[in-house]
């Protein structure tokens, strides 16, 4: 079911309206079955493979919690391989064996591993690792095994962000499911305009921008120059509204129960530097990596050539995470670089502004900072958005072509109002974000008299009804 | 309820009661005078055909419209030379895939409407008062043609059909869903910006007078067929059998009311009422307006339809849907698919329409 469909604004007004009518001894039940039919309207099926990591990761816990010396550690690495395994075989064993088929071609034979006709189950990687977060936190003793079977489960699968996140820790969100949350108008108020600021950034400017990347990216020999340019911005704005739109409606959707999910994204196209970025993007996923891979690998505690390898590693992993492909280990491997390369060059870097008279701070060299980050990191979205490794180095050496197939054919291809459009909506998408800085869209609106904040809600709301696109059009993540 | 949970629903009533105004006062005010798009706007091959009909050079004085049982199956070419120095008829085919009342009457209103719209006939395809399937709510085509008196005349007709309760429950929920869609402008500018994208090759799509035979060769070129009709062929001809059922159920349901005729009283009242009302303001403008009862209904359409049919007056009804009666138009030779006919079987079915376009003629000059 989709956030930016019908039948969820029935089935939010219906839970919502039944959650709060029932004992609190019964809500989890019932937010456990919502739920389930939540995923069940994808693939019916798939829903098995839930139950599975949910049922070993249960089990998993209590016996981590009751075992002692190194029976804890072998209870989570049961865990973890049962997790890792089931994301590898729906995930990466076709990946994988592709490339074995590229080597057996090499060598001159032929690969005899059959690939596996299955489709990925639908937020997979997402409910995997906040799975996986319970049983290492057991162990690590910052959380206690949950020994009621329904409310795990519903840890693991609570609809709102159960198939694109944001990733919980069970420090924060586990407890919330035996606390009683009463019916608070104020917090209702704040979730709906999570919500709605969420459904704006999906529906008017995401859904908008979609087609006019996929004109480019999906025939990536047709365009040339700044076509290419454009659209890889268009790109840019279309993942982040379509991303951090999700993560408000499902954060909106959950506040309106009661319940509060870690903020995911916080303006991050006005970081400064790409390691700010990675602190206002993604922000349950890059914590989690940082938590559970980079910490443990020794962090930035080790020599410099291990840090770095940490850096690169923590960013090649998180490139797998979120697809099977070569096209998104290379992102991940840039952002990696990236990071390197800040830190060796940060002394060259500071002479430079200095020997230039730029000062450290000022508005000048902060749109300096800001325009290199959303460069390098719009660069990296090629490759996360490109079909192939092949398109992306077509677009590449197409991006710097200024002849054929430029800006004024893209244009006519999509038409000057839709064009035009765009550009509205994503320069009143940086405008408010720049005014907003460090808030969530409901403290933002707060901080206005009644009046102001009623004509905001209209609107805000007839933009999505008039300029909206309706065609139910998925989320990108959740084929992650 | 404390002040706090009276102050919240007050808040989120005026947010909603304050969207709904200004949507419909952009709706009734803005939108038309911007005039953004014109009525057809949401059916693109109701657009492009309209276009090709209201050009003065078209002269046309008949025109047929419905679903793809009359897109694909009426070809004026035949029908205007069977009705040659008797009906005298230059029809346009004005028909498009899924194109079912209220839409289809929403069309015919239009056509009407302008200023070159006198036609001496126009006929419509019969058929019942169409849903909208869940999957395909708040799409452009299920939003653009609402008014009230569409929303009344789908949901009345609905109610008073031999529909089971759910369907008329279901059928109701839809069309207030479209109807408010429309009123609210949902998606309007997103679509209307799409459109005038797209518009300007729309001239070129649309045979001379608006007829296309289905055919595999021309799919490719056939820029209005969304489901794949290559696909629907070969099913068809690896089992061809259908059209036989077909014929048993076209049979067996006009046997049925030719055994007793007492069970034709049982028609839509309502439905029948509506239909007589659009004869008699057609008759004032000179139009002799036409329903055709086409072939290859399924038997619950039959069970709404025919007595529907029977209830309207014989010189404003045609029916070429009776296998005992057309044989051939559900032969697996004639046919493209399990509803369709193909090339060979259109020109048959023309050929029958022209020939009872002039026996309406005759009946009309009797006494």
């Amino acid at each position: 079911m989709l956030f930016n469909s019908f039948e969820f604004l029935i089935f939010f007004i219906v839970v919502t309206v039944l959650y709060f009518t029932l004992p609190h001894k019964y809500r989890w039940a019932l937010l456990l079955a919502a739920s389930c039919i939540f995923y069940m309207f994808f693939v019916p099926a798939y829903i098995l493979i839930l139950f599975f990591t949910i049922t070993i990761d249960y089990f998993a816990g209590i016996f981590i919690e009751n075992a002692k010396g190194i029976r804890r550690k072998r209870f989570l690495w049961l865990s973890l391989l049962a997790n890792i395994s089931v994301l590898a075989i729906f995930k990466y064993y076709n990946f994988i064996n592709e490339n074995l088929t590229n080597l057996f071609g090499f060598a001159g034979t032929e690969n005899p591993i059959p690939y596996l006709h299955i489709i990925l189950p639908i937020g997979l990687s997402f409910h995997t690792f906040q799975a996986m977060s319970y049983t290492i936190e057991v162990y690590r003793g910052h959380q206690s095994a949950e020994r009621k079977f329904g409310i795990f489960a519903l840890y693991v699968m609570f609809y709102p962000q159960l198939v694109a996140g944001p990733i919980e820790r069970p420090q924060n969100l586990l407890h919330q499911f035996h606390e009683k949350h009463s019916l608070d108008f104020i917090r209702i108020a704040n979730g709906l305009k999570l919500m709605l600021w969420g459904l704006f950034k999906k529906i008017v400017i995401a859904d908008r921008l979609a087609p006019l990347v996929d004109v480019v990216y999906n025939d990536p020999t047709q365009y040339h120059g700044w076509a290419v340019i454009l659209a890889t911005c268009f790109f840019a704005f279309q993942i982040y509204c379509d991303f951090s739109g999700y993560s408000d409606i499902a954060i909106g959707a959950a506040r309106v129960m009661g319940f509060t999910l870690m903020t995911n994204f916080r303006t991050p196209y006005f970081a400064q530097s790409v390691s700010e970025f990675w602190k206002r993007w993604h922000i349950s996923l890059s914590t989690w990596f940082k938590d559970y891979l980079y910490v443990p690998l020794g962090g930035n505690r080790v020599n410099r050539s291990r840090w770095f390898f940490n850096l690169f590693i923590t960013f090649m992993v998180s490139g797998i995470w979120h697809g099977a492909d070569w096209t998104f280990i290379i992102w991940g491997a840039l952002h990696g670089v990236y990071l390197i390369v800040a830190i060796i060059s940060q002394n060259t870097r500071s002479v430079m502004m200095k020997s230039i008279g730029l000062k450290e701070g000022s508005h000048l060299s902060n749109f300096i900072n800001t325009a290199t980050v959303f460069v390098l990191v719009t660069f990296a979205w090629v490759f996360f958005r490109a079909n192939s490794l092949n398109d992306a180095v077509i677009l590449i050496q197409n991006s710097m072509v200024f002849s054929g197939s430029g800006l004024i054919e893209y244009i006519s291809a999509n038409g000057w109002q839709t064009v035009v459009l765009a550009f509205l909506f994503v320069a009143f998408l940086l405008i408010t974000e720049k005014i907003m800085v460090n808030q969530s869209a409901d403290e933002f609106v707060n901080r206005f008299s009644q009046y102001t904040r009623l004509a905001i809600y209209v609107i805000i709301s007839l933009l999505i009804i008039n300029f909206g696109v309706f065609g139910g059009n998925n989320f990108i993540y959740f084929q992650f | 309820m404390n002040k706090d949970h009276k102050y919240f629903f007050v808040r989120l009533g005026a947010v909603l009661v304050l969207v709904l105004c200004l949507s419909i006062v952009a709706n009734i005010l803005l939108y038309p005078a911007l005039k953004l798009t014109p009525w057809s706007w949401g059916a693109e091959l109701v657009d492009s055909k309209s276009h090709q009909l209201q050009n003065p050079n078209g002269k046309f004085n008949a025109v047929v419209l419905g679903s793809s049982r009359v897109y694909r199956q009426v070809d004026p070419q035949v029908v205007d030379s069977v009705t040659d120095g008797k009906a005298e008829t230059r029809l346009f085919n004005l028909g498009a895939n899924w194109l079912f009342p209220p839409e289809s009457f929403y069309v015919y209103d239009h056509i009407t409407k302008n200023e070159n719209g006198h036609y001496d006939y126009i006929i419509i395809e019969l058929a019942k008062v169409s849903s909208v399937d869940f999957k395909n709510l708040h799409t452009v085509r299920t939003i653009y043609w609402y008014n009230l008196s569409d929303l009344i005349f789908a949901i009345t007709a609905s109610w008073n059909s031999n529909f089971s309760i759910i369907e008329k429950g279901y059928n109701t929920f839809v069309h207030l869903i479209g109807y408010t869609d429309n009123i609210i402008n949902l998606g309007y500018i997103t679509e209307a910006v799409r459109y005038l994208n797209a518009a300007h090759s729309f001239d070129q799509k649309v045979n001379g007078n608006g007829f296309q035979f289905l055919s595999v060769d021309q799919n490719e070129a056939d820029m209005f067929e969304e489901e794949n009709t290559a696909k629907r062929n070969s099913r068809f001809l690896r089992d061809t059998s259908v059209v036989t059922k077909r014929s048993e159920i076209s049979r067996k349901q006009f046997s049925k009311y030719s055994d007793n005729p007492k069970l034709l009283k049982s028609y839509n009242i309502y439905y029948s009422a509506t239909l007589k009302k659009m004869i008699t303001d057609a008759q004032k403008k000179g139009t002799q307006l036409i329903f055709l009862l086409s072939p290859r209904i399924d038997k619950k359409q039959y069970d709404e339809l025919i007595p529907l049919f029977y209830s309207l007056p014989e010189e404003n009804r045609i029916e070429i849907s009776d296998s005992r009666s057309y044989p051939e138009l559900y032969l697996a030779e004639n046919s493209f698919d399990a509803t369709h006919l193909n090339q060979k079987g259109s020109r048959i079915y023309s050929r029958i329409l022209g020939e009872k376009l002039n026996d309406l003629v005759i009946l009309k000059r009797r006494p």
